[in-house]
């Protein structure tokens, strides 16, 4: 070890800017390069490695002050092995030559993209942000997945069911059988079993839910468009009629569907009804969005370029409102399902077709009809349609709440 | 608001409830006479003669051509003249004239405790700091929002009235209540029948205002109103039901009016599950055999009772929201 005489002759250079360090010289304990203060640290910002030597090297490791030895930069060999004698190390005498200069070559990563930290980088594309944000988010996730389930299980339906869910076994040996390996849920009053009954339910669940969805989407998001860009006559026209669809109850418009096209063909009755008392909510929703943004400078600059009002509309407006679109989809997918069940207990749905709403309604009157009161109540019959409603619904409901929460919008209701 | 534009506020809600009711029983005309299967005197004597049939539409005005129907059956429902024959006595409309303040006692009681407590729910829920107690009043909320009313309706009918007999199985009322101190008189007797509808409706409306105020809340938390609150010393109580929850109770008002249509829609069939004396269940007994006086008497009263109550929360509206104008 030496001591410097005079500081002058041997003045700290930074490894970094190669400028001279007038005090704040911090250095590598390793390689003992040293380095200014603020040049070590802005590098140890975006790295974590000294610049000198590429060691592992974080603020921590760092040494303040002079380093008691001056030596070369091992460039060749970073970790030498046994035998230490043969590899010349470093040289003692770095005392007689200036501190060697090394020369700092920023080496960028192979696979380096454009957006290194892409975590808090956020898009100005509404869509890629919007689902950027719900692959992360929990909630909507979850839903994705119990409604993947669903559908997996809908399409390989034939092959999970043990029996036929639609054909009645009347003898009292198959009525109201317990849950056992041969029956995994029991049976029903009419002694189907229940098992086949649900996974079957899945079906014309979603054979409900989607075209019903898809009316709401697009007729209520039509309108709330027009109604919202075009105020004035238009638009108090198109509110009066969706208010009166809005105060219809359902179950009667509907009722008076099927009692005129005939309970075969009660499942298109019902996704009408929900289109008919469904599209309302969506249409309003839209139109205060509309309205909102139809103030706008963009919307105004588009209309000063001389854009048509159709491309204003579909172009600038249909993109910043359509995922209040989505969330109304989602309710009439829950609202499908609680209206077809509904139908059932009124008797005015085909008994042909499996659904969850037919099994608790059969069970609900047969309790009355057949035996004591309540006696014919049995939590098998009960439970499974009214939990795998739940689950269908839950889906849908958990996905539209993932997608406000990915969208940041809380104007619109669920 | 300024007291002059009060009556016109009033008069233009009251153009609107007109042309609305118009437009609701003009669908309910043509869903009606869309039926397939015969009209209402197929459906209510299917085994009389042609004469007696061709008898019984001359009577009751269903022979004429569809376009004078259409007149006479507006002129009736504006002039609430839901008779069939010149020389009835009870209409239908007086039959649920009888039945309707038993609905509004079960549909105002259930919107204005859900509202209540879901409200208070979702004020305490940000105040708490227990994160699974949080979790688990919001994560039941959430899936009692997604069960079908009936569901729960039937669920609890077969465990807590049948079972374990907690709640009466059968309804105690008089049906045939004239004066005002007949109908407490039974309104009083209705009560422990009440219970269960009413937790239904509660269990299923709570989620709405819960979570919607949660929602708006959270947003509110950060304006700097609140920093501003809380700096000058309020606690953080305080500073949620005071000054936050005032402020994110206005969206609220507004989204309940759609609320309210699909909580009338929905719960019409509580009424019938638990055999609750109410306009729903005439609705549905008239429903099986078309009988088209007390149809038409209960959508219009149930129009109009929508229509009523949405009035009453956008004035409501109107007064707590200073940005809305009357």
């Amino acid at each position: 070890m030496r001591q410097y005489e005079s500081p002058e002759r041997y003045s700290l250079h930074c490894t970094l800017c190669e400028r001279e360090i007038r005090d704040n010289s911090v250095y590598c304990e390793r390689c003992n390069a040293t380095f200014h203060r603020a040049c070590i640290v802005e590098h140890l910002y975006s790295n974590r490695f000294c610049p000198a030597c590429r060691e592992k090297l974080s603020l921590i490791d760092l040494q303040y002050g002079e380093p008691s030895v001056r030596r070369s930069i091992p460039i060749e060999i970073r970790k030498p092995q046994w035998p230490l004698e043969e590899v010349p190390f470093f040289e003692m005498d770095v005392a007689v030559h200036p501190a060697q200069k090394i020369e700092y070559v920023f080496e960028p990563r192979k696979k380096r993209r454009f957006f290194t930290h892409g975590q808090g980088f956020i898009s100005q594309y509404l869509p890629e942000r919007t689902i950027k944000r719900f692959k992360r988010n929990r909630k909507g996730m979850g839903g994705v997945y119990m409604l993947s389930i669903a559908v997996v299980i809908a399409v390989l339906a034939p092959v999970l069911i043990l029996y036929d869910p639609a054909v009645y076994m009347s003898e009292d040996a198959y009525v109201y059988h317990h849950p056992t390996w041969k029956y995994p849920l029991g049976t029903d009053v009419f002694g189907r079993d229940v098992y086949s009954q649900v996974v079957w339910g899945f079906r014309s669940a979603l054979l409900i839910a989607v075209p019903s969805a898809l009316l709401v989407g697009v007729i209520g998001t039509l309108v709330g468009l027009v109604s919202g860009y075009y105020s004035g006559l238009i638009d108090a026209v198109l509110q009066r009629i969706s208010m009166a669809f809005l105060v219809w109850p359902s179950v009667p418009l509907v009722a008076l569907i099927v009692f005129s096209w005939g309970p075969h063909l009660a499942l298109p009755a019902v996704i009408l009804g929900v289109a008919f008392t469904l599209w309302p909510t969506t249409a309003r929703a839209i139109r205060a969005e509309v309205m909102s943004l139809k103030t706008r400078t963009f919307i105004e600059s588009a209309k000063v370029s001389g854009a048509p009002s159709r491309r204003i509309v579909f172009r600038h407006i249909l993109p910043r409102v359509i995922h209040i679109t989505f969330l109304y989809m989602t309710i009439a997918v829950a609202s499908a399902l609680v209206l077809e069940a509904t139908f059932n207990f009124l008797g005015l749905t085909s008994p042909a077709v499996v659904t969850w709403g037919q099994m608790l309604s059969f069970t609900y009157h047969a309790s009355s009809a057949r035996f004591a009161v309540g006696g014919g109540m049995t939590w098998w019959t009960i439970l499974p349609p009214g939990m795998a409603i739940t689950y269908m619904v839950l889906s849908f409901f958990l996905i539209s709440a993932g997608l406000r929460e990915s969208m940041k919008v809380t104007s619109v209701s669920f | 608001m300024k007291k002059t534009r009060i009556p016109i506020f009033f008069a233009k809600k009251a153009v609107g409830a007109v042309i609305t009711i118009f437009l609701v029983m003009s669908i309910l005309f043509v869903l009606l006479h869309s039926v397939a299967g015969g009209d209402m005197v197929t459906r209510l004597h299917p085994f009389a003669s042609a004469e007696e049939k061709a008898e019984l539409r001359e009577l009751w005005g269903l022979d004429k051509p569809l376009f004078e129907q259409y007149i006479v059956f507006m002129k009736k429902v504006f002039t609430l003249d839901y008779r069939l024959t010149q020389d009835q006595q009870t209409t239908s409309m007086d039959t649920l004239l009888f039945f309707l303040p038993y609905t509004i006692l079960l549909f105002g009681t259930a919107t204005i405790t859900s509202y209540i407590i879901g409200i208070y729910l979702g004020v305490q829920l940000l105040s708490w700091r227990s994160n699974g107690l949080k979790t688990l009043v919001s994560g039941m909320s959430i899936i009692f929002y997604s069960v079908p009313a009936f569901v729960l309706a039937i669920s609890f009918k077969r465990w807590l009235i049948f079972k374990y007999q907690i709640f009466p199985p059968v309804n105690i009322f008089n049906g045939e209540a004239s004066t005002l101190f007949e109908h407490l008189e039974n309104i009083q007797m209705l009560l422990p029948a009440m219970a269960l509808p009413l937790i239904v409706l509660v269990l299923v409306g709570l989620a709405r205002p819960l979570l919607l105020l949660r929602d708006h809340m959270t947003l509110l938390l950060d304006e700097p109103f609140v920093l501003t609150a809380r700096a000058k010393g309020l606690s953080r109580n305080t500073v949620l039901s005071e000054h936050v929850a005032r402020c994110a109770i206005l969206p609220l008002m507004s989204d309940a009016s759609i609320n309210l249509a699909l909580i009338f829609s929905g719960g019409i069939l509580i009424e019938y599950i638990f055999s609750w004396p109410g306009i729903g269940m005439q609705l549905f007994s008239a429903l099986r055999s078309l009988y088209y006086p007390t149809i038409a008497a209960a959508i219009f009263l149930l129009t109009l009772l929508l229509l009523t109550s949405m009035i009453i929360v956008d004035t409501l509206n109107a007064y707590l929201d200073p940005r809305v104008s009357l």
